[in-house]
């Protein structure tokens, strides 16, 4: 945590790109086929369009504050205070956004594939190189990020196309359905879905560790590429499954994974590819999330050194890896997961925008 | 602390962590397990449910079997065995067939699940909920049905014949292939029927013996093989070597190529089948000027049967063409489908084309 720029834009696309894909696949589409059955694309669609704005003016706002992250900055335009009140806000999002995916990911991999494995086992799979890799610095993570980035991009692509084999893309017919019901449209668990694409928004604390040559056009391709998955994942189960069953069912994505068998492969089925492709997932999405929130709570509690800023992630990752031995139902975390995304998209969205209209007409920070 | 310090007592704190804290429960070894191979279903005349079960045995448990166990007395090396159990509650027959294996239950190497027509007449709905929940069958399961003894059917099958069946099944033209992913969202349904081959076992020989079609999740019709083998026209699965033989007037026609459209309106249904093939019959059907009339007498004979077949189904409310899904996709009505379905005019158009005889050489 130095402060100084370390990361390249193209680095930041890993990082962000696996962090915001995270295991919204699996989350969030079952809830989406019962409000809006096959119209279940749209609200990914108004997502991605509402990722694309918060992604311009987070970074015409951090640009406005050069080496400041979130933290720093809301200090200085909010007041000591409420600056504060508004960055505690963000760190608690992005904290508890890795908190709750491990909620997730350890229910997936037990229902799924591991049912006999004990859940703290896999805590310490996940926390254990998290820890590791966050004690040696943004350099060597991203790094790590960087180099397994390429291999889990070909691990998704095998695990979409070969269901394309299976769906019949008719199923998505009458295109006009989620727009017939408009009250639907407005229900907390649809307009929480506006927040899937949450890892991106973390560049408001990384932002002064990344060089910024070419950054928005890496974000935009990373928020692109995010979508292009997570739109596979909610569309895919559909076209084979149809919306009526896919929604009876508790993970979609990961059955209609199920549906397809490639004898010629030396595993045949590309299900169990998913723990690896996601456990590798899990490992982003914990970085960014822990790695974001040290970064303000550093600023917050005025640290300074790398020996205390190691602690604060130590501290954060025993905190994290003692809140998930919890155990909470599935359907809990889901609930959960719908009223800290509204958060989210308050404080990572609708402030930040605020605040950049605001900036923009005083004209003293217009770019 | 020095960082080396730091290093060290880290990695020994996640060394005495995966020590003490971790665990794995339950580790069942291979030779502790029951891998089943194959599930039958059916209703016993009480109307309990009976399971089935095709059990596969290692070299050691297959020794060990006891003389009055039937299924292994007749073949010293079988590598199969088949238990039985009957209940009222489907999870119940679960349970009682757990606790009658030797190892644990293993059910991801099912290959295909058999269904008694006794049970495909109440309804298949709570089994196929119940292979869903417990998550451990794998969605590329075969389905079949039967009319004949399931557990008999089993124990003729050893684990052998329809595992063979399978491998082959795309060059199989009596068989349609059905797998669990298919068939689970067709039974939830009035839009789109499902269907499942009818099997025999005959003097330790597998037949495909025609076609049950299911009305949502209970059994609606039951078709001959030859009828069955005409809906191979419109089932989308593309196969090969299927042959039609018109006994009456002794020829038969060998497809080579075909593909079939449906188009629909809110009162009728065409369906268009367009085929290429070649004509097998006597010395007469050699001429080239003989054969360039048979093309529409093939197409008349076809259209006429695949219509008769669509409106009985149609009259019992079954809708193998999913013409229903497809007036959901259109935004028509849908609402008392199965009246609808009953009044809805379908038409065949066939197109055959005749290939001359040197094609097919």
């Amino acid at each position: 945590m130095n402060g100084y720029r370390q990361i390249s834009a193209r680095q930041w696309f890993f990082i962000s790109l696996f962090s915001t894909i995270c295991l919204t696949p699996f989350g969030f589409p079952t809830t989406l086929y019962h409000h809006l059955g096959h119209g279940a694309w749209v609200p990914i669609a108004a997502a991605y369009l509402l990722t694309i704005w918060g992604v311009f003016v987070s970074i015409r706002l951090c640009e406005r504050f050069g080496k400041k992250n979130l933290a720093e900055w809301a200090q200085d335009v909010l007041g000591r205070w409420l600056g504060s009140l508004y960055a505690i806000g963000a760190i608690l999002v992005t904290y508890t956004w890795g908190v709750g995916m491990v909620y997730v990911f350890t229910d997936l991999v037990t229902y799924t594939q591991l049912p006999n494995t004990s859940r703290i086992l896999l805590l310490l799979f996940i926390f254990g190189p998290v820890l590791y890799l966050l004690l040696g610095g943004l350099e060597a993570w991203v790094r790590f990020a960087e180099f397994f980035g390429v291999m889990l991009l070909f691990g998704l692509i095998l695990i979409n196309v070969p269901q394309l084999g299976n769906a019949t893309f008719t199923n998505l017919l009458p295109i006009t359905t989620a727009f017939r019901e408009p009250a639907a449209l407005a229900r907390p668990e649809i307009v929480a879905a506006l927040f899937v694409f949450r890892g991106i928004f973390s560049i408001y604390f990384l932002y002064p560790h990344i060089k910024p040559e070419r950054l928005f056009r890496w974000s935009l391709f990373s928020a692109t590429l995010a979508f292009g998955e997570v739109l596979a994942a909610v569309v895919l189960p559909i076209a084979v499954f149809g919306a009526s069953f896919a929604k009876t069912i508790a993970y979609p994505y990961q059955e209609s994974l199920g549906t397809v068998a490639l004898p010629w492969l030396p595993f045949e089925r590309i299900t169990l590819l998913t723990p690896a492709v996601w456990q590798l997932i899990m490992v982003y999405v914990l970085c960014v999330s822990m790695y974001a929130a040290a970064i303000g709570m550093r600023t917050l509690l005025r640290l300074k050194g790398e020996r205390k800023e190691r602690r604060l992630i130590l501290v954060l990752g025993l905190v994290s890896f003692g809140l998930t031995l919890i155990p909470l139902q599935k359907e809990m975390v889901m609930k959960l997961m719908v009223y800290w995304s509204l958060a989210g998209i308050a404080v990572l969205i609708v402030i930040p925008t605020l605040l950049w209209m605001i900036l923009a007409v005083n004209g003293r920070f217009f770019g | 602390m020095t960082t080396r310090c730091f290093r060290c007592s880290a990695l020994a704190a996640m060394v005495l962590m995966c020590a003490v804290l971790a665990g794995c429960t339950d580790i069942h070894e291979m030779k502790y397990q029951s891998f089943i191979t194959a599930i039958g279903l059916d209703r016993t005349d009480e109307h309990d449910i009976k399971v089935s079960i095709l059990k596969l045995l290692f070299d050691q448990q297959s020794q060990g079997l006891s003389a009055s166990d039937e299924s292994s007395r007749q073949n010293q090396a079988s590598i199969s065995k088949v238990v039985s159990v009957g209940c009222s509650y489907f999870p119940d027959c679960m349970e009682r067939i757990r606790h009658q294996l030797s190892g644990r239950m293993t059910l991801d190497q099912v290959h295909y699940v058999l269904f008694g027509e006794k049970l495909l007449q109440s309804g298949v709905k709570p089994y196929i909920d119940y292979f869903y929940h417990i998550g451990e069958m794998e969605q590329t399961v075969k389905f079949f049905g039967t009319d004949q003894d399931v557990e008999a059917f089993m124990k003729k099958d050893e684990g052998m014949l329809v595992h063979r069946l399978i491998g082959g099944l795309q060059v199989h033209p009596s068989v349609f292939d059905v797998e669990m992913w298919e068939f689970a969202p067709k039974i939830n349904t009035a839009l789109s029927s499902a269907y499942l081959s009818l099997m025999k076992i005959d003097d330790d020989q597998l037949f495909a013996d025609g076609l049950y079609l299911m009305k949502e999740d209970k059994l609606g019709m039951k078709l001959s093989l030859e009828d069955a083998f005409l809906l191979q026209f419109i089932n989308g699965e593309r196969v090969d070597e299927l042959t039609f033989v018109f006994p009456d007037e002794q020829l038969a026609f060998q497809v080579h190529n075909y593909r079939m459209k449906l188009r629909v309106t809110p009162r009728t249904a065409d369906v268009y089948v367009r085929a290429t093939g070649w004509v097998i019959g006597g010395r007469e059907y050699q001429s080239r000027t003989v054969l360039d009339g048979q093309d529409e007498f093939l197409a008349g004979k076809i259209e006429d049967r695949l219509e008769q077949v669509l409106a009985t189904a149609h009259a019992k409310g079954i809708d193998y063409l999913g013409i229903g899904e497809k007036f959901r996709q259109k935004n028509w009505d849908t609402s008392d489908w199965q009246s609808q379905l009953e009044n809805l005019n379908v038409n065949v158009h066939a197109d055959i084309i005749i290939l001359s005889g040197k094609g097919a050489q």
